[in-house]
């Protein structure tokens, strides 16, 4: 009888929930109402196929959530040390550093790629559109930080050197976040409060970047990138925080 | 009841029953059935329950645990229990619109 009943739901709604149902309506004897209970459920899930092929989907997009949120955290922390170490090695003696940095930076794609996979659910232009920009950003800026590690004096990119191609990959990571806070903004999928730290300090990063260059009191203007590359990576790993809290918990609602 | 946008249809029921059941921690099918049955006093076929599972793990409202034997619990996602806390609080002020109406109508 359960075998026939089994029989009448689609293949794939079999396969993910076949043996789970099975046990469950093997667990007492089944009456009448289970039985048209059951055909009523065989109806539904021929009608609607998608549920149990969107399941593995829907699985997918909290790995990525997972992903992008320990990206973010793991990151953007690995990111700064690397950037604050580097700046304050001698000459010659900052290799280390940026390897840091750049493992930093490789975290920070994964949570490009795994937030804007969770947030491309619900707005998938916007988001795919800001994930765009800040990935091409941060793969060029790990061009130019390899090329400062191992071939620190050598062009690597035509005329440019590794320290160029990173300012240059750097500016568009930090222009593409400006538009990834925007997009989790909008999208409103993360801490909405994370997302405007992280555009917002993008943008405190990139005006100190170039409007304290030549400054005449460079320990201040120091302090002040320091300051805000901080904020900047602070940013990123309360969204990454905001997005590990979007998985599973065990008890939310009191009793 | 359920936020519309949620299109949970003749399921929407069931559905916040079974995010209910779950606010206490993970179950499998049966115990979320047992459970339902034991806090309603009405029965939850095993058809609509798996139809609700469904709509409910493809929303990312509950998520699938390894199974234990042939058994797989089922447990409330973050984004899950924000969703019941709204659903909840909606219920209670309607519960309450409804009482306040009654007292103050016609005996």
């Amino acid at each position: 009888m359960i075998g026939l009943l089994l029989a009448l739901y689609p293949a794939p709604w079999r396969r993910r929930y076949g043996e789970e149902f099975r046990a469950v309506l093997e667990s007492r004897p089944l009456g009448p109402f289970d039985v048209a209970d059951v055909l009523l459920g065989a109806v539904d899930a021929r009608l609607a196929p998608r549920l149990a092929e969107g399941v593995a989907e829907h699985g997918g997009h909290l790995a990525m959530l997972r992903i992008g949120g320990l990206g973010a955290i793991i990151g953007a922390a690995l990111w700064f040390i690397g950037l604050a170490g580097g700046s304050n090695a001698e000459d010659g003696s900052d290799t280390v550093w940026l390897i840091v940095s750049m493992l930093g930076s490789v975290g920070l794609l994964l949570a490009f790629a795994g937030l804007s996979g969770f947030q491309a659910h619900r707005e998938p232009r916007l988001a795919w559109a800001a994930f765009g920009i800040p990935a091409i950003g941060t793969v060029v800026s790990l061009v130019g930080m390899a090329g400062m590690a191992f071939v620190p004096d050598e062009q690597i990119v035509g005329t440019w050197s590794g320290w160029g191609v990173w300012v240059l990959g750097l500016l568009t990571t930090l222009i593409g976040s400006i538009l990834f806070g925007v997009a989790t903004i909008r999208a409103a999928v993360f801490s909405r409060r994370a997302a405007i730290a992280l555009a917002a300090s993008a943008v405190a990063v990139i005006l100190v970047a170039f409007g304290t260059t030549g400054a005449a009191d460079p320990s201040a203007a120091r302090i002040l990138a320091a300051v805000v590359v901080a904020a900047f990576a602070a940013s990123w790993m309360a969204l990454g925080v905001s997005a590990l809290r979007r998985g599973p918990i065990r008890a939310v609602v009191p009793a | 009841m359920p936020e519309p946008n949620l299109e949970l249809g003749r399921f929407a029921e069931p559905s916040l029953l079974i995010l209910v059941s779950l606010s206490e921690g993970p179950k499998h099918g049966y115990a979320i059935m047992t459970d339902v049955e034991a806090g309603t006093g009405r029965p939850l076929g095993p058809g609509t329950l798996y139809a609700a599972l469904a709509r409910l793990e493809e929303r990312g409202l509950i998520e699938a645990l390894e199974p234990v034997d042939r058994r797989r619990p089922y447990r409330l996602t973050g984004v899950g229990a924000t969703v019941l806390k709204d659903q909840l609080a909606h219920l209670e002020s309607f519960a309450r619109l409804g009482l306040r109406r009654l007292g103050a109508g016609p005996g």
